[in-house]
């Protein structure tokens, strides 16, 4: 243990003092070298000595501070008491207001977060993706040959894919994006490698997402060729497609509980 | 009728530096059970228990709130909101102290006063020289030590009013109504840090302002 440097008891030198650190000790808070700092002042310096007297002394004192004298009755009467009952839907929201629910609304924002980050993640990557499982997993599209019988034979990039029919059990269909992602050019492309007699040899370009009609339609029949051949039913769902749906369900869950925690805290 | 909450809190004293005259608020298993019936009785809808409750707590919260919102109007009002938002908010209790939770909830209300004053300032502490906050005379108290007593409660108040008001708030939780650090922490959302030093800067701050009247504290030996 430091030897406590002896100090001069002297006006300038009490201003040099830590007093807090006194006050520290007076309280009985102070430890470590606060408390041989603090002991060492006060044996060794009057102004120091007195002010832990006095600090001491007056917390002393507090405790017996008469207590102001309440000027009315705080009780409750049976109007404000009906005023304040939360009545008819806020009474619904009650419960959701209480500390049992309380874990909405970090779980909401986490939620809504999520939700948010996965909708635009899913956005960056070739934006909304089909759902239908018909077309999930299957490689990409190889360069796509259509024929078309009354109008010039255009490219996939350039038109719709208006040639293409589209099996019944494909259901209906979303934004398809024929862009980089696999998916994009299986919902394009019918899943599966297309070949045919075209006169056109297309391939979709990345990023580039165009709506796909159910239904051929155009300018008159079309020859397709075994562009349509409906992908296996158990393919499985890949993180591109899944990621779209689960992220908006966060987004509007979280969206919700926070809605439903603020709505009932306000109204209780 | 229920005994008053703070005629029941014993005079633990707590061997420290400084004898510790707080009263003690150790828990009171027959207290806690008798709040916690009341709450729950006023939970299902009973007016008349959660009226119980108000009347074992008012004169403490008032002591309370009366201290730390200067105005007595306004402190006054504090607590009848403080005790409307507990009646509003009677299941947002989450266990522990009732008297912690409605000491929490009046504090709020008070600060809330407080923001509303700075908003719209009214006379400052009219109610220095209020009769209401003399000590009121035992039986045998002889009329010296009565006298002695005003005098010091009045420095005291002046000075108490005087400090800031984060200090004020952390002295009166600790000195006069007996919280320790931790419930204080918590009731006004600082650290145990905050609360201490709050508690030390204010009685050095205090000792500032009573310098000229300290002879009056440094006879009491209790």
């Amino acid at each position: 243990m430091p030897e406590t440097p002896v100090l001069p008891d002297t006006a300038a030198g009490h201003a040099a003092h830590d007093l807090l650190a006194i006050a520290a000790y007076a309280a009985g808070d102070a430890t470590g070298d606060e408390l041989r700092t603090a002991s060492g002042l006060a044996a060794s310096c009057a102004a120091c000595a007195e002010l832990h007297h006095d600090l001491r002394a007056i917390a002393r004192a507090m405790p017996f501070l008469p207590a102001p004298a309440r000027p009315r009755d705080f009780r409750l009467t049976a109007d404000q008491a009906a005023a304040l009952r939360p009545a008819g839907w806020r009474r619904l929201l009650t419960p959701f207001a209480g500390p049992r629910f309380a874990f909405a609304a970090p779980l909401g924002g986490a939620l809504a977060a999520l939700g948010l980050a996965g909708i635009l993640v899913a956005g960056g990557t070739g934006g909304i993706v089909p759902m239908s499982s018909s077309t999930a997993g299957q490689p990409a599209a190889a360069p796509v040959t259509v024929t078309s019988g009354s109008a010039a034979a255009t490219t996939m990039d350039d038109t719709y894919a208006g040639s293409l029919e589209v099996p019944p059990s494909e259901g209906p269909m979303l934004l398809a994006p024929v862009a980089s992602s696999p998916a994009g050019r299986s919902s394009a492309g019918g899943g599966a490698p297309a070949t045919g007699q075209g006169t056109v040899s297309s391939s979709a370009a990345p990023g580039d997402a165009r709506p796909v009609p159910e239904k051929a339609s155009g300018e008159g029949p079309a020859d397709v060729g075994p562009v349509a051949q409906p992908a296996p039913a158990e393919a499985p769902l890949t993180p591109e497609q899944v990621l779209p749906p689960l992220a908006a369900v966060a987004l509007v869950a979280g969206l919700a509980m926070l809605g439903l925690r603020w709505g009932a805290r306000r109204a209780t | 009728m229920l005994d008053s909450a703070r005629l029941t809190i014993a005079a633990r004293r707590v061997a420290s530096v400084v004898d510790d005259a707080r009263p003690s608020h150790a828990v009171d298993d027959s207290i806690q059970r008798r709040d916690l019936i009341l709450l729950e009785r006023a939970r299902e809808g009973s007016l008349d228990a959660f009226n119980d409750l108000v009347e074992c707590y008012q004169d403490q919260l008032f002591g309370l709130v009366a201290r730390m919102v200067p105005d007595r109007d306004q402190a006054g009002d504090a607590v009848q909101e403080a005790f409307f938002s507990a009646y509003r908010n009677l299941r947002s209790f989450r266990g522990g102290s009732v008297r912690s939770w409605l000491s929490r909830i009046a504090i709020n209300a008070a600060m809330d006063q407080q923001r509303l004053r700075k908003r719209r300032p009214s006379q400052p502490y009219p109610e220095l020289d209020d009769e209401t906050w003399q000590p009121p005379a035992g039986e045998d108290a002889d009329p010296v030590t009565t006298a002695l007593q005003g005098e010091r409660t009045r420095a005291l108040n002046t000075a108490l009013d005087a400090i800031t008001p984060d200090q004020r708030h952390a002295i009166v939780l600790f000195d006069v109504e007996g919280y320790d650090y931790a419930e204080i922490a918590e009731m006004t959302g600082v650290s145990l840090g905050t609360v201490k030093s709050r508690i030390h800067r204010g009685r050095l701050a205090l000792r500032e302002r009573l310098e000229g009247s300290m002879s009056l504290f440094r006879g009491e030996g209790a």
